[in-house]
């Protein structure tokens, strides 16, 4: 066990001591620290969670494979001991050793991509991670990348047309010739578990699954980090001192993808940008779900594990795994027990999961040839949280009739919530644009969903009954 | 002209600040510290209305770590302020009128101790009735926000006769419209770091737009003159008129909190504190009644709009004002009757926002011109060129346009840029499918600059240095838009020299003179002048040395490309370097002082009638979308921005206004709204308040239309505020195109565009229109009893 952390910071490796260093916790932020040392004071708070983009810096790691990854994340959402065994790169550390811009820098420049120049470090930082990973990017691409980046001066044209020229000469740069260093730099640093005790604080990071679940079974109570985006906020914004925290981001089990004729076995711990390539094509309506899912730099902190294990009554994800048939395998020093995703959620921010126990895995059964879409209605196209959100699942006889049906809602309830009553009104019947008006009735007997900010009791239910319609039309072609 | 001037005006120069914001060494306000510092928070109201019965600091005082806690009662000098009407008060001494009011502040030597010590004091209020509503707070039983009463602006403009002029037509439209509270939402919160200084005064530097205000602020409270407080500009991240006031409260307390504590004091507000108190753009209710013809001609209008101008006056009566010039349009109309009134309600105050009254009014009137374009069967392109105003047309307020007026150059060129007429026709006659496509058209005519507000004028110091770079200071401030590279490139334009030989100095109120704010789109026309001024000045002396040192006559030499040439045969003469030393060795002055006044504006109050602005700027924007009707979203799929900036500086900076404006224009159309429920906002962080994201934004054409105005530098006029001003209307305009369905309150957001059965047009276009008179709201409802 060690009570200490180690990452890459301006090329030198940092070991932070909890006990020694005064001005830091386990829950510190990375923004917080970095705007702390007079050399990272580009990196910018602009909303502290994870909305604005203004705090983005690069983080790299080893794969599995050897090679070294770049992400761009929020630093304003990762606790301290999140980045061990990692490199952080920020705006500062761009320009080449020699002093010349970056070619993303020099875009920037050239296109009039700043204006006041606040949210331009974490452009920067986004557009360096796309830099680092794509040669030509396509419009869209790009627009995904600099999703998570919120510019409120230029329209963000400028900063699409500089990114569009800069990747046009990448990926080398004056990174690429340190990457064998930096690989091994980081192979060198102390692996393993950690266990930070601070006054009034525990912080757990195991690096097997075993001390995972013995450090649940000993702190049921703990504040459990998967992605760390949702927990992180009660740090930043409820400003509460975390007293036991188990971060489940270091055991490799949890990061394991794989295929069978059972299907495919997802662990909960990949992070949400990894899964559309895990997916094969396979499974597009999920994959589309992901696409839309935040902002890149959420996607590269979140998990499946956490958006699950959150319960959130409007989460994106929910309610299409539920129709894709998934479930959930549950571990703990007790066991391991498999449970499907319906019936997983029991309540407002309430699952089946025990205090002991963490979300090991989502299993998807293989493709069957069913009709499965996903639909998430936000005001925003993207980086918003849905008013409203569904996965629907249909099989059709040979009649034309309804053989199965799942109509998975999220928005509409205090969880996400299968509409049973509206679903047996239409199985065994025509599947029929008729009837599928007419079903929409009984979606008024499934769900009374609330009025709150994000949208009108009225307005979710006549969205509600216009998704199914919509449902109906793609079946349709 | 000479040469160097043609070649760097309107070149898109690199942005003179554009390394340190790409490199992250550019320092905004909260990444200045000092050592010792303190930092300081506010305890703001837990009530939108209440009597301040007691306030108990003495647990908080006695936290370790605290250095101050203080309330009204330790401000020395006054406790209010105001731009126009004085009373804003610092912290709330009586009562709370706000929830976004302070009460009391906090010293202390870390933040978390600051924020535990908020906790620990005790505030005794008596809740009052709650008025949220503008049209309710008229009322003359409604709860008085302030002693005088809660209707503080009544604007009027007074043209021909109302009656005369429905008596003639043949049919009226009558409409109410009404727009949302929208948060400025600069991506950088609110800082500042005061420092008492050895003279006994205090110095700030802070994330202010206009300095000179805030400065008066803090002189009066602290009872100092204004040679002891010095306020310098941060590199400001973005402000679109939201730092002023809110910045003015917050300099006068981190300097109360400095002088009582004798440390430095560093306030920083979170993005949710930001939010809270910061003011809004103003939420206005529109009442729009036309007479007009058969042929399209309008012949009255009469306009009432009711602007809710929350807790304080702020800038509500200049605001107001615009919209009572502006309420017409650029559209040509005999008999004109418009009451533009600001009320008190227990919402945030409003104030200055990008636009400053006119995004409200053109909404309104742009979407009025697309109904009469429906009512008389021409299309919405015909029936505002039958309308617009030329050259020589006469405006409501019976002022003489004298300048090129191109209404119709840039309505035809977004039309044309859009592909408009024959979209309109098609999309109008489509009416299958979920996803209905539409265009729109928009456009706006706009005083620039203060107008008749007041005094009008800018300075700006340039000092040449004896290696020939060049220092531009001004009372300009630069918040991001660019007015530090638009002035260099103009000084570096008399000079005839690179513009990287010049260091623009952000804004020190020590070092310049009052300059008033850097609002109005006047900074490139105003500080830009004066640059110009200044530069001119310098020169002549330098002219006249480098004559000296040729034995010719300083009119026949110029200067291009870092030389003092002769201009008969373009020979060089010596570098502006050499001349520049030169300079100071005869000891001659090497800087200018350059200083603007805008021409001669007028106004009568009594009757709205003036010219009312020196000069006006005209743009058209053209949007198209498309709407699915099962959702209610609006995608805008292209988006043309066609502006007259008179003559563009910098290409690259007035095409980045543009589009920047479109973007938030788009936001304020479809997205963005602060809603507050009995004064109690709903929204806290940019997860429940949308501004646009990149997926949100079209890639936006830009067309710039150049029609120099004597006015300006070099022709030039501005872009800042046109640019957002009619992107709203002309995607509400779009919607309607697809729809048939006309959206008359902002934002079009999902639940208005609303849903698929909603949307299904049962009759031909524009029938779905009903003329309804316009309903007053019902009192009872809209206050909300004390303690509830």
């Amino acid at each position: 066990m060690r009570n200490t952390i180690t990452f890459l910071l301006d090329g030198n490796p940092v070991e932070i001591d909890f006990s020694l260093e005064k001005s830091v916790r386990p829950t510190t932020t990375l923004l917080n620290y970095l705007r702390s040392l007079p050399s990272h004071r580009g990196v910018k708070e602009g909303c502290a969670e994870g909305d604005c983009g203004a705090c983005t810096v690069a983080l790299t790691e080893r794969t599995p494979g050897g090679a070294l990854r770049y992400r761009a994340v929020d630093s304003c959402l990762l606790l301290l001991p999140m980045i061990d065994g990692k490199q952080v790169i920020t705006v500062e550390n761009l320009r080449s050793p020699a002093g010349s811009l970056h070619p993303v820098q020099e875009a920037m420049v050239e296109h009039h991509g700043s204006q006041c120049g606040f949210c331009t470090p974490g452009f920067i930082m986004s557009m360096f991670v796309l830099y680092k990973q794509s040669a030509a990017p396509p419009r869209g691409e790009i627009e995904d990348a600099i999703t998570g980046n919120l510019c409120r001066c230029t329209g963000y044209r400028p900063i699409v047309d500089a990114a569009q020229a800069a990747c046009a000469r990448g990926p080398a740069d004056h990174f690429t010739a340190m990457e064998k260093s930096v690989l091994s730099t980081l192979a060198s640093f102390p692996h393993g578990s950690i266990e930070i005790s601070t006054p009034g604080q525990k912080y757990f990071r195991p690096a097997t699954l075993e001390e995972a679940c013995r450090a649940l079974a000993e702190f049921p109570g703990a504040s459990v980090i998967a992605g760390g985006t949702d927990v992180a906020l009660r740090v930043t914004k409820r400003h509460e001192l975390l007293g036991t925290v188990v971060d489940l981001g270091a055991i490799p089990e949890l990061r394991q993808v794989s295929g069978s004729k059972e299907g495919l076995e997802i662990g909960a711990g990949v992070p949400l940008a990894d899964l559309p390539s895990l997916l094969e094509g396979k499974y597009p309506a999920l994959a589309g779900t992901l696409s839309l899912f935040a902002s890149r730099q959420i996607r590269n902190l979140a998990t499946l594990g956490g958006n699950l294990g959150s319960a959130s009554p409007v989460g994106d994800t929910s309610p299409v795994l539920i129709a894709s048939g998934a479930g959930v395998t549950l571990q703990s020093v007790r066991g391991t027990r498999q449970v499907p995703l319906d019936g997983f959620f029991t309540g407002y921010r309430k699952t089946l999961r025990e205090p002991d126990e963490l979300i090991l895995s989502l299993r998807l059964p293989p493709p069957d040839g069913a009709f499965i879409r996903s639909y998430k209605v936000s005001k925003r196209r993207d980086l918003d949280i849905a008013t409203l959100s569904a996965g629907f699942r249909l099989t059709v006889d040979g009649g034309g009739d309804v053989e199965s049906l799942t109509l998975a809602y999220g928005g509409m309830a205090e969880r996400t919530k299968r509409a049973v009553k509206t679903e047996q009104y239409l199985i065994g019947k025509a599947w029929s644009r008729d009837r599928v008006e007419a079903a929409g009735e009984y979606l008024s007997q499934d769900f009374r969903p609330i009025t709150d900010v994000r949208g009108s009791a009225e307005f979710r239910m006549l969205a509600a009954k216009n998704l199914l319609l919509k449902f109906w039309l793609d079946s349709k072609g | 002209m000479d040469s160097n001037r043609q070649t760097i005006i309107g070149n898109s120069e690199r942005r003179v600040d554009a390394w340190g914001k790409v490199t992250g060494t550019a320092k905004f306000a909260a990444d200045y510290s000092l050592p010792h510092q303190l930092f300081g928070k506010v305890l703001r109201s837990k009530h939108p209305h209440a009597r301040i019965v007691s306030i108990d600091t003495g647990k908080a005082a006695a936290l370790a770590g605290v250095e101050a806690v203080l309330t009204a009662g330790d401000i020395p000098g006054n406790r209010t302020f105001g731009i126009v009407v004085k009373n804003q008060e610092i912290l709330a001494g009586e009562k709370v009128r706000y929830l976004g009011d302070g009460v009391a502040l906090v010293a202390a030597r870390s933040i978390e101790i600051a924020r535990e010590a908020l906790r620990l004091i005790d505030v005794v209020y008596e809740p009052l009735p709650v008025v949220s509503d503008p049209e309710v707070a008229m009322w003359e039983e409604a709860p008085r926000i302030h002693p005088e009463g809660n209707v503080f602006v009544h604007h009027k403009v007074r043209k021909g006769n109302i009656e005369k002029g429905f008596a003639a037509s043949d049919f009226e439209i009558q409409r109410r419209f009404r727009t949302q509270f929208i948060e400025h939402s600069a991506i950088e919160p609110e800082a500042v770091l005061a420092e008492p200084a050895e003279h006994g005064g205090v110095k700030i530097i802070g994330s202010i737009q206009n300095l000179f205000s805030s400065r008066r602020s803090v002189a009066a409270a602290l009872n100092l003159d204004l040679n002891r407080v010095q306020l310098v500009q941060a590199t400001l991240g973005g402000s679109f008129g939201g730092k002023d006031e809110v910045m003015t409260s917050m300099c006068c307390r981190a300097a109360l909190l400095a002088l009582a504590t004798g440390r430095p004091v560093k306030m920083v507000n979170s993005r949710e504190e930001s939010m809270l108190e910061s003011y809004k753009r103003h939420p206005y209710a529109m009442y729009y009644r036309w007479g007009a013809k058969k042929n399209g001609t309008i012949t009255a209008m009469e306009i009432r709009c009711i602007a809710d101008g929350g807790a304080y006056a702020s800038m509500s009566p200049f605001v107001t004002w615009r919209s009572v010039v502006q309420a017409t349009g650029p559209y040509a109309c005999e008999n004109v009757k418009t009451d533009v009134y600001a009320a008190y309600t227990n919402n945030n105050y409003t104030g200055a926002m990008r636009g400053f009254g006119s995004p409200q009014v053109n909404f309104a009137i742009e979407s009025m011109m697309d109904e009469l374009a429906e009512r008389v069967g021409m299309n919405p392109l015909e029936i505002r060129l039958k309308n617009c105003f030329h050259r020589g047309s006469v405006t409501a307020t019976g002022q003489k346009l004298d300048h090129v007026v191109s209404l119709q150059e840039v309505l035809e060129k977004a039309a044309g840029g859009i592909g408009f007429e024959e979209k309109w026709k098609k999309y109008r006659a489509a009416s299958e499918g979920t996803h209905r496509r539409g265009v729109g058209l928009a456009c706006s005519y706009r005083g620039v600059s203060l107008g008749a507000e007041g005094a009008d004028a800018a300075e700006a110091v340039v000092s040449v240095q004896t290696d020939g770079s060049v220092i531009v200071s001004s009372g300009i401030t630069d918040m991001g838009q660019g007015a530090g590279t638009q002035m260099s490139q103009i000084v570096a334009a008399v000079f005839g020299i690179p513009i990287g030989r010049i260091q623009f100095m952000n804004t020190d109120t020590s070092r310049i003179a009052d300059s008033g704010p850097t609002v109005a789109s006047r900074g490139t026309i105003m500080g830009g002048a004066a640059a110009k001024n200044a530069a001119e000045i310098v020169r002549a002396t330098l002219l006249d040395v480098a004559a000296g040192m040729a034995g010719l006559s300083p009119r026949e030499l110029e200067m291009a490309e870092g030389y003092v040439v002769k201009t008969a045969d373009r020979s060089r003469l010596a570098s502006f370097a050499e001349v520049a030393a030169e300079c100071f060795e005869k000891g001659r002055p090497m800087h200018g002082i350059g200083w603007h006044r805008s021409p001669k504006t007028t106004w009568d109050e009594a009757t709205g009638q003036g010219d009312a602005y020196f000069t006006f700027v005209y743009g058209a924007n053209a949007a198209e979308v498309v709407v699915d009707t099962e959702t209610g979203k609006v995608d805008v799929e292209d988006f043309v921005s066609v502006h007259d900036v008179g003559r563009a500086i910098n290409r690259d900076a007035v095409r980045g206004q543009m589009i920047g404006g479109v973007a938030m224009g788009l936001g304020y159309g479809l997205l963005e709204e602060f809603v507050l429920e009995d004064g109690i906002p709903a929204q806290h962080n940019f997860d429940e308040y949308l501004i646009p994201t990149s997926m949100d934004v079209p890639p936006v054409k830009t067309i710039i239309v150049e029609n120099e105005d004597p006015a300006g530098p070099f022709g030039a006029k501005s872009v800042g505020e046109p640019a957002n001003e009619i992107a709203a209307p002309a995607i509400v305009n779009a919607i309607f195109n697809a729809t048939g369905k006309r959206i008359t309150d902002l934002p079009a957001h999902l639940e208005r565009v609303h849903l698929g059965h909603a949307l299904r047009r049962t009759g031909p276009r524009g029938s779905s229109v009903k003329e309804t008179e316009p309903t007053y709201p019902d009192l009872s409802c809209k206050i909300r009893p004390a303690g509830q």
